[in-house]
């Protein structure tokens, strides 16, 4: 991996990434809506469980910034999908980039944007939606999860660019994947509140891991070590991703971007 | 800068490449001609490691394209048929881009960039978003995101394709100054007068298997030659005239020998009561056309023979 040419590639889709105005609105304008609107809703979900006395920031905020946050996908996705789109796909081939170059390059920006939606989001429901501070212990399990959180994210990402061939599928992917994952891991409504089937199938979503930790901070107050064997978790289904990305992603084959 | 030894390929049985052998050297330009389907892009695309191919060997600037792929590729750089360029980017950010990945430093890119702007004239665009520009421009742009990468071997697809007669001079002039500077370039195109303004040689292709390696100029004191070359309405007739060569091919006559733009009164006249058919009439100065004329007996057209 030569650091000029991943580094000519992860600046080119920073420019590429800054170029794309409706991301903020998708990734924060949209979940702040929802949130302003659900939080006393979720509160009373909470209390339904079991869990008394919350404003439902809890619940909402981190559900919310999972759900937006996994529409990243499709946004990373098009960055491989658009060069075939443009023509531009085959002179990058044919440039001193290797693999990892063009992998790596072209999923970090996505990757810290999909980190600093979250956090972002996070540090809005603290300031605005009466979401409790956490300990400095607590802090730092929120924010590796929302980083492991954003590995994953760009690693599945990867892992559907491999595997699919047109931007329409990976798009069907992604929001379907935003859906039944935030859905069935408890990101929506609370996991208690799910029928039998979704609490089962919960697990089995790294969206599950994900609120999982985040309920050990905000609504059980554990500390970083409480959370580490959900973030663990998340962890493997980005390790998981990432691997499957690395060793399928095929540069010759052909994909279309939108048509 | 390039051995291309042996090469074939083959898509569902059929051959598209059939042993070519061909060399490029530092500072020379190659125009790789052919009819559509000849397999000129299959060459450039397996040239520049896009494609394999399933026999031969491509050695670039001394190193294997099989075996380092690497070094290799980061010896060229290629300006595909079809036009590419990031369209939500500026034509100057697209250059950086490139200029970027081919290894060049900060300085060094913005030195390229305004050479190149200057040679293809793209100033007034520059720092427009390449989708607000026309398709000219924007194949201006697909060029110069090539050449600002400033390889030892340039591969340029047919670059001048829906390219006003302006740009066609102005990228036939950047070309050769980088040939001027050492740079080696294959250069496929469908318009002859542009390989005899960058003084190329050349290759011909046709049905995979290569029918012409020469120098421009050896083919035209060989082989070039003055026809005169009549359309008819229907069948062309039969007519001999002493010391011209006239052939039929279908509706047209084709006439060639010594002094033959001279006898085209004469060679009308011997037609008789066929010229009432007669629908054209072309003389046909010696050039590379016509040089493929004497050699192939057709016409030099991008449609497959």
């Amino acid at each position: 991996m030569g650091s000029a040419t991943l580094r000519a590639i992860l600046m080119n889709e920073v420019r590429v990434l800054r170029s794309n105005r409706a991301l903020p609105v998708m990734l924060l304008g949209m979940p702040l809506i929802i949130i302003a609107m659900l939080r006393s809703t979720m509160g009373a979900a909470l209390a339904d469980v079991g869990i008394t006395g919350r404003s439902g920031a809890e619940q909402v905020v981190p559900g919310q910034a999972l759900l937006f946050g996994f529409f990243m996908v499709s946004f990373l996705a098009n960055s491989f999908f658009r060069e075939h789109g443009w023509g531009t796909w085959d002179r990058l081939r044919t440039s001193r980039a290797s693999r990892a170059d063009i992998l790596v390059g072209k999923a970090i920006p996505w990757v810290i944007t999909s980190a600093v939606q979250i956090l972002g989001l996070l540090a809005v429901g603290f300031a605005l939606f009466d979401l409790d501070v956490p300990s400095a212990s607590g802090i730092a399990a929120i924010v590796l999860t929302g980083l492991v959180w954003a590995i994953f994210v760009g690693g599945f990402a990867l892992a559907v660019s491999a595997r699919l061939n047109s931007m329409p599928a990976v798009s069907a992917v992604a929001n379907l994947g935003a859906m039944f994952f935030s859905a069935v891991g408890g990101a929506i409504v609370p996991s208690g509140q799910l029928p039998g089937w979704a609490t089962a199938v919960g697990p089995f979503t790294p969206t599950y891991w994900a609120m999982k930790s985040f309920n050990e901070v905000f609504l059980e107050s554990g500390s970083l070590a409480d959370a580490l064997p959900a973030i663990a978790m998340l962890a493997l289904f980005a390790v998981a991703s990432g691997a499957y990305a690395w060793f399928r992603f095929d540069f010759d084959q052909p994909k279309r971007s939108w048509v | 800068m390039l051995a291309a030894t042996g090469v074939s390929k083959s898509y569902d049985g059929t051959r598209v490449l059939d042993d070519v052998t061909f060399s490029v050297n530092a500072g020379e330009v190659v125009a790789l001609l052919g009819p559509n389907g000849a397999g000129k892009t299959t060459l450039l695309s397996i040239i520049a490691g896009l494609r394999t191919g399933d026999a031969g060997t491509i050695v670039i600037g001394g190193f294997n394209l099989a075996s380092d792929r690497a070094e290799a590729i980061s010896q060229l750089a290629i300006a595909p048929q079809d036009t590419g360029v990031q369209l939500l980017l500026s034509a100057r950010q697209n250059l950086e881009f490139y200029g970027r990945l081919a290894g060049l430093s900060r300085n060094d890119v913005a030195a390229e960039i305004d050479r190149v702007a200057a040679g293809l004239e793209l100033g007034p665009f520059l720092d427009k978003t390449t989708s607000t520009l026309s398709g000219g421009q924007r194949r201006r742009v697909h060029a110069a995101c090539a050449i600002v990468a400033r390889p030892r071997l340039l591969l340029l697809d047919e670059p001048t394709v829906g390219a006003d007669l302006e740009m066609r001079g102005q990228l036939l002039g950047v070309v050769r100054e980088l040939v001027a500077q050492g740079t080696a370039v294959v250069y496929t195109t469908h318009y002859l007068p542009e390989v005899e303004a960058l003084d190329a040689r050349v290759v011909m292709l046709e049905h995979g298997q290569i029918l012409i390696n020469a120098p421009l100029q050896l083919l035209l004191e060989e082989h070039a030659t003055s026809f005169v070359e009549l359309t008819f309405d229907g069948a062309a007739p039969s007519v001999q005239l002493p010391g011209l060569s006239v052939v039929r091919d279908d509706t047209i006559l084709r006439a060639e020998g010594p002094g033959v733009a001279s006898r085209t009164a004469e060679l009308i006249t011997a037609l008789g009561p066929d010229a009432q058919r007669l629908r054209g009439l072309e003389v046909l100065r010696p050039n590379l056309d016509t040089a493929y004329l004497s050699l192939t007996g057709q016409r030099f057209t991008a449609e497959v023979n």
